[in-house]
């Protein structure tokens, strides 16, 4: 009898415990797929995909719940693991579409940013020439920080941060360009830049009546034009002003004055080398300054401001308003002008505007 | 008829269990809801996302387990109960441990801004040294103008992290200090051009 009664306990150990066939490896996969869907931010990416995972997975888990109840020797995993094989590849469809959208959004992030990287590149290489090195090279430079941060943000899946980080570089590059386009105003203004060149072309004509020698400085390019009896025998690149693309009004303005000038002093030994004095302020540098003073445009103990040069020390130097070249220029320079010598700066000669295009990234 | 008396009073309490025991568990619900919503409050969602999403996994789970009960004539809530105690003692456990993941971002933020500002003294200090000579003095005054930028970065920086946005401020000064470094680096280039004059 006590034999029978153990015989009974084993069979129902048997029956009920023993002989559970193994939890599928599905289950398992599933919650792991799960956590992987989220953390990919399915629920941004596919939300309408990934409700009906969620709801696919539920009913899977709910259906695994049911077959536990079973005793282990009824428990059939067949059809359950055939379900969440289903459900696992569905939601191995919607991982690969979060990549493939994914990466779509970094691809495109980085192709606005290469861009943008681009133009920050032309905007501080035209900053440099305009000797823009206020509120236009302090905007680029924190654009730039800007763009690595989105950058950044992109590598952290942080797409819609990247795109607004992106959108604000651009609205700083746009206020570089606005201070570098106020800085060329009067160079875009047609009339100006037709005045200019007549002026050019006054002196090339003087030297060419009088067979002397001229120059012609345009401030734009940056270039020094000579010419001895109307034909050019020689051009330097020069440096200008810290505000060298004003027109010169006063003392302590940095600016480089426009105007016809003549040479009025040659100094062989200057402290920036050799240095060629003009006559600034002339006539009509007075009649302004003075007009500017009645409008009260210049504090009344402001002068106008003199000696302005030519001078050696190097045309990539900054000066306080004179126009300097390299010292090797300057030897040539020195010897092939005279006292007298007809100077003419003017802003640009160029009638394309083609730095403005640049800025404007026409 | 005494013992057609004795069923229905046997069977009227039978009911009276069921029904009164089977309640849904509402004040329970609202409070593991609340202590979820907690755990938000207490910046979770940036800085305990995984155990947020578990929480609020739980308690779907539970919400299903209310469903599937409610449908039951002999409904039990039991284990929905339990469900919700686990929710409300794991939210109070993830609301712990947030001021201090707060605080770590906190400090890798200070840090990194911390390496940032003295990489931007440091250029600050070589550009002040740095020789204006030929060929130099336009670089150096770009590089000034290029630094102020970055100080402008800098500042933005520190409103990042007055605004606690640690993730964002720390990768601010990332940036910021690397761009700070180029321009040490420019600076010192520019000094060894004119040494080697």
């Amino acid at each position: 009898m006590r034999y029978r009664r153990i015989a009974l306990y084993i069979l129902a150990v048997y029956l009920t415990g023993c002989k559970a066939p193994p939890v599928p490896l599905e289950v398992e996969r599933a919650a792991i797929q799960e956590q992987q869907l989220w953390r990919a931010g399915a629920s941004v990416y596919a939300p309408q995909e990934y409700e009906g995972y969620l709801e696919k997975i539920k009913q899977a888990r709910q259906a695994f719940a049911k077959e536990n109840l079973k005793l282990g020797w009824f428990r059939r995993y067949d059809l359950l693991r055939e379900r969440f094989r289903t459900t696992i590849d569905s939601g191995d469809a919607i991982l690969s579409e979060i990549r493939r959208e994914k990466e779509e959004r970094a691809g495109r992030i980085q192709v606005e940013t290469a861009a943008l990287q681009k133009r920050l590149s032309i905007l501080s290489e035209i900053t440099l020439s305009l000797n823009e090195r206020g509120r236009a090279r302090q905007r680029l430079s924190q654009a730039e920080v800007m763009l690595k941060e989105a950058g950044l943000m992109a590598g952290h899946a942080k797409f819609d941060q990247a795109d607004g980080m992106l959108r604000s570089v651009r609205d700083v590059i746009k206020e570089a360009e606005g201070v570098c386009l106020r800085l060329l105003n009067r160079y875009m203004d047609q009339h100006q830049v037709d005045s200019w060149r007549r002026m050019a072309e006054e002196t090339v004509a003087e030297s060419r009546a009088k067979g002397i020698t001229a120059i012609v400085i345009s401030k734009l390019e940056k270039r020094m034009v000579i010419y001895k009896k109307g034909l050019a025998v020689a051009e330097f690149d020069v440096g200008l002003g810290f505000n060298g693309l004003s027109d010169k009004l006063h003392s302590g303005d940095d600016a480089t004055p426009e105007g016809r000038y003549q040479i009025t002093k040659k100094n062989p030994s200057s402290h920036f080398y050799k240095a060629l004095l003009i006559n600034y302020p002339n006539d009509e540098d007075m009649r302004r300054f003075a007009a500017a003073k009645q409008k009260r445009e210049i504090p009344y103990w402001v002068g106008i401001g003199g000696l302005v040069e030519i001078h050696g020390g190097g045309e990539d130097s900054l000066t306080r308003g004179c126009i300097s070249v390299d010292d090797k220029a300057m030897d040539e320079l020195f010897n092939m002008v005279l006292v007298g010598t007809p100077v003419t700066i003017v802003g640009t000669l160029d009638k394309d505007g083609s730095i403005f295009k640049a800025i404007k990234d026409e | 008829m005494k013992n057609f008396m004795k069923v229905l009073v046997f069977g009227l309490m039978v009911a009276f269990v069921f029904t009164s025991c089977a309640k849904v568990p509402t004040q329970a619900i609202d409070t593991a809801k609340a202590a979820i919503d907690s755990v938000v409050a207490a910046k979770g969602d940036i800085y305990a996302q995984d155990e947020l999403k578990k929480l609020n996994d739980d308690m779907t789970a539970a919400n299903d387990e209310v469903t599937a009960q409610s449908k039951k004539f002999f409904k039990k809530f039991g284990k929905v109960k339990e469900m919700l105690a686990k929710i409300v003692t794991d939210a109070d456990a993830v609301q712990a441990l947030i001021p201090a993941r707060i605080e770590e971002a906190k400090n890798a933020a200070v840090q990194a801004q911390t390496e940032a500002k003295a990489a931007v003294d440091e250029a600050k200090a070589l550009l002040e040294k740095a020789p204006k000579g030929k060929g130099t003095k336009a670089d150096i005054e770009a590089m000034k103008a290029d630094l102020a930028g970055i100080e402008a970065s800098l500042a933005e920086l520190q409103t990042a992290i007055d605004g606690q946005d640690y993730f964002g401020a720390k990768d601010k000064a990332v940036v910021v200090k690397e761009k700070a470094t180029v321009i040490c680096d420019q600076v010192k280039a520019a000094i060894e051009k004119v040494k080697g004059k």
